[in-house]
């Protein structure tokens, strides 16, 4: 069934449709613009350069002396935010690491259960790609996560010290459920084809089920700095609990920790799904011979399809978990939604908006020739107005609220009559019903249809897949971003500050961070794809369909 | 799967996102709407 990575045989695919890669330029440009405007006019105009740990110094002033800095503060020789910079480079990284099992454990399992349903091919050969691949790579994001831990040790003592010993149990949990994981995972992959199909849909479901509570053991704890459980942390006796269990139970399920699991659980889905298109699509220019162009056309249209399947979650769950900081921890709202770190979610929005536009764009370019032959203008169409609509609805969503000041309602600010939220929430409505229609009518109108069509990728189309997986990749870590920076200048939100005070300001700031994110994707980037060129299987014959 | 099995199945796939269409309106409507600070006037 299946060659190992590398050589190719036969002759290419004749295929010479380049497809309208204007839109791609379109795309492209719009992407720039914005990140230019972004960065040299709105993040100035809304004070984004200016430290929460400025902004929130009387704040600051009335912190308890004991959660101070204990010892000499630790630098890294990368400026003043070099503490955080440090910080966001491990962890932003080990997340891209880390949701390739969140998100991929589910794509994994619906693969396991389309080959013992359809017994087609080329879900046990994606099925045992992503599995290996999942496996090889468990260690690089483990690796991460030991080396954050330490890190927050060395460099955040005083809050290593209490987080550890608040969150101990569910940390323990984590810690042993990454053996648990890597046991499902491993032995899925090692035993494809060669057990009973309801065993290895057992160890499909318990690897889904392991990392599943694996994050929500680390997001009691991730959950609590932004809402923690209490005023302060008072400890009691010596004990297998060091408060009382009441106490643990309001730090551990603290009021965000549900809305961040599912939310977590839907961007990590859509973040694999773009992710395999990505990856897909490398291998489709590597490849030469029609089989594995055929397959890994289709691989990439899967991967669109999933990370599709988690966008439009997002947006729901997203707004549950807004809704849970405006109630519990209003200052950090604020902070992000009308004050200088607002810019943010400009920009996840503006991204996300822009996914969904290239998703459009991916899907008019790649069924152009099938719905053609098929006579369904009427579909054709229907795409080529959703990726105008969703233009439309992302110039809504990027609009910034307001202009000319730190906060949207401090005296003199300008503000921007089209950055109305209600405005906004009809745009992501709009956006969330474009892509939930564009599933239903791949999946459900043109499914039987497609088949014929695999290996005709036009250029266009290549390069909106991949562009869609970088961008579904880089939300991801601005998301990790935004909720790190809501909570500063504290490390428990009004608990425990950032030590150091205005010598060490937080959060990252704009350009640094932008360096943090391109370096952490290109690092990620390439090992994804020197992974996936030996963990890749690769069909060595037509596959009967 | 015959026919009719697929035909009842994707009518019923159709229906499910026509539900999820209508609770992210209703979630919207809720949350974003009614709970969320309004906008200043």
């Amino acid at each position: 069934m299946t060659t190992p990575a590398g050589g190719a045989s036969s002759a290419p695919d004749e295929h010479d449709s380049r497809g309208d890669t204007r839109k791609i330029v379109g795309i492209l440009a719009a992407l720039a613009i914005f990140i230019i405007v972004l960065y040299g006019y709105i993040i100035p105009l809304q004070g984004g350069f200016i430290s929460s740990t400025a902004i929130r110094a009387d704040d600051l002033l009335g912190a308890d002396p004991q959660f101070e800095a204990q010892m000499p503060i630790q630098e890294v020789d990368l400026g003043a935010s070099g503490r955080s910079i440090f910080i966001a480079f491990v962890m932003l990284t080990h997340i891209l690491f880390a949701n390739l099992h969140l998100g991929g454990a589910w794509v994994l399992l619906s693969l396991v259960v389309l080959d013992l349903a359809f017994r087609k091919e080329r879900y046990a050969r994606l099925g045992m790609s992503l599995a290996l691949f999942n496996v090889i790579l468990f260690s690089a994001g483990a690796t991460f996560a030991a080396a954050g831990v330490l890190f927050f040790i060395s460099l955040y003592p005083t809050f290593a010290t209490q987080g550890f010993h608040i969150y101990w149990w569910p940390l323990l949990v984590e810690a042993i459920l990454f053996g648990i994981e890597i046991f499902f995972v491993y032995t899925l992959w090692f035993t494809w084809g060669r057990i009973r199909g309801a065993w290895h849909v057992f160890l499909a479901v318990g690897y889904a089920l392991s990392i599943y509570f694996q994050t929500l053991a680390i997001d009691t704890f991730v959950s609590g700095m932004l809402t923690p459980g209490e005023k302060t942390i008072t400890w009691g006796a010596p004990g297998l609990l060091g408060m009382p269990w009441i106490d643990y139970l309001q730090w551990w399920f603290n009021p965000t920790l549900w809305p961040l699991q599912f939310h977590r659980v839907a961007a990590a889905v859509s973040y694999f799904g773009f992710l395999i298109a990505l990856l897909a699509m490398l291998h489709f220019r590597d490849r030469t011979d029609p089989p594995s162009k055929k397959y890994w056309d289709w691989a990439g249209s899967f991967g669109i399809l999933w990370g599709l399947v988690g966008l439009v979650a997002q947006p729901l769950l997203g707004l549950w978990y807004m809704y849970s900081i405006f109630s519990h921890q209003n200052q950090a709202f604020t902070n992000i939604m009308t004050g200088p770190r607002a810019w943010e979610m400009l920009m996840m929005i503006g991204l996300l908006s822009l996914l969904i536009v290239t998703v459009s764009v991916y899907f008019i370019e790649r069924r152009e020739r099938l719905l053609v032959r098929l006579g369904r203008h009427d579909i054709r169409n229907l795409f080529r107005a959703f990726a105008i609509v969703a233009a439309v609805a992302g110039l809504v969503l990027v609009q910034p609220a307001w202009l000319g000041g730190i906060m949207q309602f401090d005296p003199g600010t300008w503000a921007n009559p089209l950055g109305l939220m209600y405005y906004k929430h009809i745009a992501i409505l709009v956006l969330v019903a474009i892509g939930t229609i564009i599933i239903g009518i791949d999946l459900l109108v043109l499914r039987e249809h497609r088949d014929k069509e695999w290996g005709n990728l036009s250029r266009a189309s290549w390069m909106a897949a991949l562009i869609a997986g970088v961008l579904g990749s880089w939300i991801v870590i601005i998301m990790g971003y935004v909720r790190e920076s809501a909570r500063s200048p504290w490390l428990f939100y009004n608990i425990i500050p950032v030590p150091g005070g205005q010598t060490y300001p937080t959060p990252v700031p704009p350009f640094q961070i932008f360096v943090v994110w391109m370096i952490g994707l290109g690092l990620a980037f390439a090992v994804f794809w020197f992974t996936s060129r030996v963990t890749s299987y690769h069909p060595e014959r037509e596959e009967e369909v | 799967m015959n026919r009719n099995r697929s035909r009842r199945l994707t009518y019923a796939m159709w229906i499910a996102i026509a539900i999820y269409i209508g609770i992210a309106i209703y979630v919207f409507w809720h949350f974003g709407f009614t709970k969320l600070p309004p906008p200043p006037i």
